[in-house]
């Protein structure tokens, strides 16, 4: 913070010093370069105007005299005229001329011996002449040697043109007049232009009938500035020129303006310049005032921030120092506590020759001695060692390796007690003189508590040889008995691998059975059905009926073998469920049509309360099976009346019930009724045609489509069989 | 009249299909084996292959495969005769080549139409 941020600081302040005295200035300076344009500007109007008004007023006049009879014809009495007006302006004119309108002086005063000359060929006549308008001559030197200017005004007669009245003015009484009492501070001064760039009047005399280009071709500024200048245009410039004083030629750069003076059919342009010496002198003045100012506030802004600083470090100090002076009572009063409130005995001592210095509560306690009585004393002068080797063997420890920890030693107490202690410790200096640091931990219960514990374990050793001997011998008796029982499960795992092996047979033995009944099955449901539809000859009634028959039994035939081929796969676990999305209202109308014939032969009604497109996803062809065996059942046990089936969709979960009118159940039939090869017979009831495993497997299959299958019923009035299935067995599984 | 190739290995079976087609108005080349099945296969260039699945040696699945697998047999409708309680065989013929299959056991009534329908490429 110190010299860095002062340094910086004094940066700054310079910074924003020079930065004020600069903007200051700049304004001021701008300021200064307006009010001398704006004063060169008030000067060059005013000479303008006069000069305008000066050629106005004496075009006005000579205007008058055109219109005169006399002057017009330039008889005596126009000449007398003329001379007369002359006479009475002398001061301000140098002659006054007649020309006629070829060109020729027709009268002149007071030159008389120029009359009868032709003037034609001169520029201004030229003009006039042909357009017939007031003209000023440039500015020429006379015979008379003088520097003129001449003013013709037309002369007509009616609507004809006579030629021209003149008047010839002295050029440089009319620039003393207007432009040389132009003055601005001790520098600024005017000068004037022609139409053409020829210098009409400046302050150098050589310089007069130069053109500005010529002057000015090797000051480029005052060069760009002419250029405008000649177009008649109005305005302000910067440019750099030479002057020349008291023989030393130096450039100078100078504010400028200009502004044209129309004058009959011509401009001139009149410029007021001032030299930067000017406006810099009247800010000396300023400037001068302005350092004083800014040098006080620089300096009064380093002495305010110096005190400041300087203030901010002593209270910083201050608040260090109190901080530092906290921390170290609070870690003296951290390790006072932790001295005395430690179970252990700690003690400092001389490294030199063990003078005690400090000890601890716990140490007195224990030693058995009064905080007197330790005073002045070593831990050798009081007996404290109970083996002088091993405080030797400390001190080493110390001095070899810097400290010490848990060395077992032994102490005597102030009574001669002999105490087992833990000793640790390291050297520390205290007030420069190196000292011990001592921790004893005491330790004597323990080593009590050891010793016990060893006899003990002398004494367990005894024990568990003993019981190792009575182990020895039952472990023989043991290793028999175990022989005997690996013979036994040996036998078990044989025999449950034969009845595996019998399993596996079993389910090939059905599987190829099912596939050797099947083939002549289908050859016989084949050429049955050949002859029934006469493909090999017609057929009379009686044999039609008769392979009716045959073809019926086949078929039943057939459904049966199919039955057990599904359980046997059911039970052995084979089955692949195959989900697809079907509508179960088209399966139940398909499997009531399927029994319409067989109804219509009991005159049973058949009927469905199925809500249309009850679409669920699982096993279509089981599903289907088990419709078609609760169906049959239910249509095959049915004398009069019907068969009904409705279904519907409840929390994911499709009911369906299968209700009949037929002779229904008595409840202790229930219970077998979905066990296999079960079919509930009774006397009065014919025997009927079915293979009994129907409602087995619809509830092996139901079961594996992860729903119920159950019946309600009273024998005499119908019964109902109703299954659930889960709408979607995909989501469900 | 269309050329079909049966390939059945039971005598009263292939006796059966034959007897259906001829009726029908087809020339009937059997095959008794898988193996025999691809050669006449081959040879013939039948219109129509009806294969039973359940044959000694190879089997209906495997002679399918064999007959796709060359140029010949690779665009000959093959129908499968498949036994209607094997679940899953409707998949595996299909993945075999099969174009389709016909149901076991075999009914005269439906099975000329059907017959007609893989002949017309309808199917």
């Amino acid at each position: 913070m110190k010299k860095g941020s002062i340094v910086i600081l004094m940066i700054v302040f310079t910074a924003l010093c020079a930065l004020l005295f600069v903007l200051f200035y700049e304004n001021a300076e701008k300021t200064a370069v307006r009010q001398l344009l704006d004063t060169q500007q008030l000067h060059a109007k005013q000479a303008s105007q006069g000069i305008e008004e000066y050629f106005s007023t004496w075009t006005g006049i000579l205007g008058s005299l055109a219109k005169i009879d006399s002057v017009i014809d330039v008889d005596e009495n126009g000449k007398r005229h003329m001379k007369l007006f002359f006479e009475t302006h002398r001061a301000q004119m140098r002659s006054m001329t007649r020309v006629d309108e070829r060109g020729r002086i027709a009268y002149t005063v007071p030159y008389s011996s120029s009359i009868g000359s032709d003037i034609s060929d001169q520029p201004h006549i030229r003009t006039i002449l042909r357009e017939h308008r007031p003209v000023v001559s440039d500015v020429f030197r006379t015979v008379q040697d003088f520097d003129g200017i001449a003013l013709h005004v037309p002369v007509f007669q009616g609507a004809a043109f006579r030629g021209t009245i003149a008047i010839v003015m002295d050029f440089d009484s009319l620039a003393k007049r207007y432009l040389e009492v132009v003055k601005i501070g001790k520098t600024g001064y005017a000068w004037m232009v022609s139409r053409d760039g020829i210098i009409l009047f400046t302050q150098v005399p050589e310089f007069v009938g130069k053109s500005i280009f010529e002057v000015s071709k090797d000051f480029p500024s005052m060069s760009a500035m002419a250029r405008e200048l000649v177009q008649g245009r109005t305005g302000t410039g910067v440019y750099t020129f030479n002057r020349i004083y008291e023989q030393v030629v130096k450039p100078v750069r100078k504010y400028a303006v200009y502004m044209p003076i129309r004058i009959a059919d011509s401009y001139w342009t009149i410029v007021v310049a001032s030299a930067e010496d000017e406006v810099l002198a009247s800010l000396a003045s300023f400037r001068n005032r302005l350092i004083p100012v800014i040098a006080v506030l620089f300096l009064g802004g380093i002495l305010f921030s110096l005190l400041g600083a300087k203030a901010w470090f002593i209270v910083a100090e201050e608040r260090n120092r109190k901080k530092a002076e906290e921390a170290l009572r609070y870690s003296e009063q951290k390790f006072m506590k932790a001295f005395h409130a430690t179970p252990d005995a700690i003690v400092i001592s001389r490294a030199a020759d063990g003078l005690l210095i400090e000890v601890n509560d716990v140490f007195l306690r224990i030693a058995g001695y009064d905080r007197a009585e330790i005073v002045g004393k070593t831990t050798t002068g009081l007996g404290v060692w109970a083996n002088p080797a091993d405080r030797e063997r400390y001190v080493a420890g110390i001095r070899e390796q810097g400290r010490v920890r848990d060395m077992e030693a032994q102490f005597c107490s102030k009574t001669g007690t002999v105490l087992d202690g833990l000793i640790s410790g390291e050297s520390i200096l205290l007030d420069h003189e190196p000292c011990l640091l001592t921790i004893i931990r005491n330790i004597t219960e323990r080593k009590k508590t050891e010793r016990e514990l060893e006899q003990h374990r002398l004494h367990l050793e005894e024990m568990v040889n003993e019981r190792t001997e009575e182990l020895r011998r039952s472990q023989a008796d043991l290793r028999r008995s175990l022989d005997e029982t690996t013979a036994a499960k040996r036998c078990l795992e044989e025999a449950n691998a034969r009845l595996q092996e019998l399993d596996r047979l079993k389910s090939l033995f059905i599987a190829s059975m099912s596939h050797e009944l099947r083939t002549p099955l289908n050859s016989i449901i084949g050429f049955t059905g050949i002859l029934l539809q006469g493909l090999a000859g017609e057929l009379n009634a009686e044999q039609r009926k008769q392979l009716g028959m045959v073809k019926s039994s086949s078929e039943h035939l057939l459904s049966l073998i199919t039955d057990i081929i599904d359980l046997s796969k059911i039970e052995a676990g084979k089955v692949d469920l195959s989900l697809e999305s079907f509508d179960l209202s088209a399966m139940v109308r398909e499997v009531l049509s399927s029994f319409q014939i067989m109804a219509e032969r009991k005159a049973l009604s058949l009927s469905a309360e199925v809500p249309a497109g009850l679409m669920l996803v699982s096993d279509k062809r089981r599903t289907r099976q088990v419709l078609v065996n609760l169906v049959g059942n239910a249509v095959k046990f049915t004398e009069q009346g019907g068969v009904s089936v409705a279904a519907e969709h409840r929390d994911g979960v499709i009911h369906c019930t299968v209700r009949d009118t037929g002779m229904g159940i008595k409840p202790e039939d229930q219970g077998r009724l979905f066990k296999s090869f079960s079919q509930v017979t009774t006397t009065e009831a014919p025997k009927h045609e079915g293979t009994g495993l129907g409602l087995y497997l619809s509830r092996k299959l139901i079961t594996l489509l992860g729903g119920e299958i159950g019946v309600e019923s009273s024998f005499g009035r119908g019964s109902v069989f109703f299954f659930t299935i889960p709408a979607n067995r995909e989501e469900a599984a | 009249m269309k050329k079909v190739l049966v390939v059945e290995d039971n005598e009263k079976n292939l006796y059966l299909i034959s007897f259906i087609l001829e009726k029908m108005g087809h020339r009937v080349i059997a095959a008794r084996t898988g193996e025999e099945g691809v050669e006449l296969a081959f040879q013939e260039k039948p219109d129509l292959v009806l294969m039973d699945i359940q044959l000694p040696g190879i089997n209906g699945l495997e002679t399918t495969q064999r007959i796709r697998a060359a140029e010949t047999g690779a665009n000959v409708p093959i129908i499968a005769l498949t036994s209607y309680a094997l679940v899953g065989d409707r998949e595996q013929v299909l993945r075999a080549g099969c174009t389709g299959y016909i149901e076991k056991p075999i009914n005269p009534e439906t099975i000329m139409g059907e017959i007609n329908k893989y002949l017309s490429g309808k199917a």
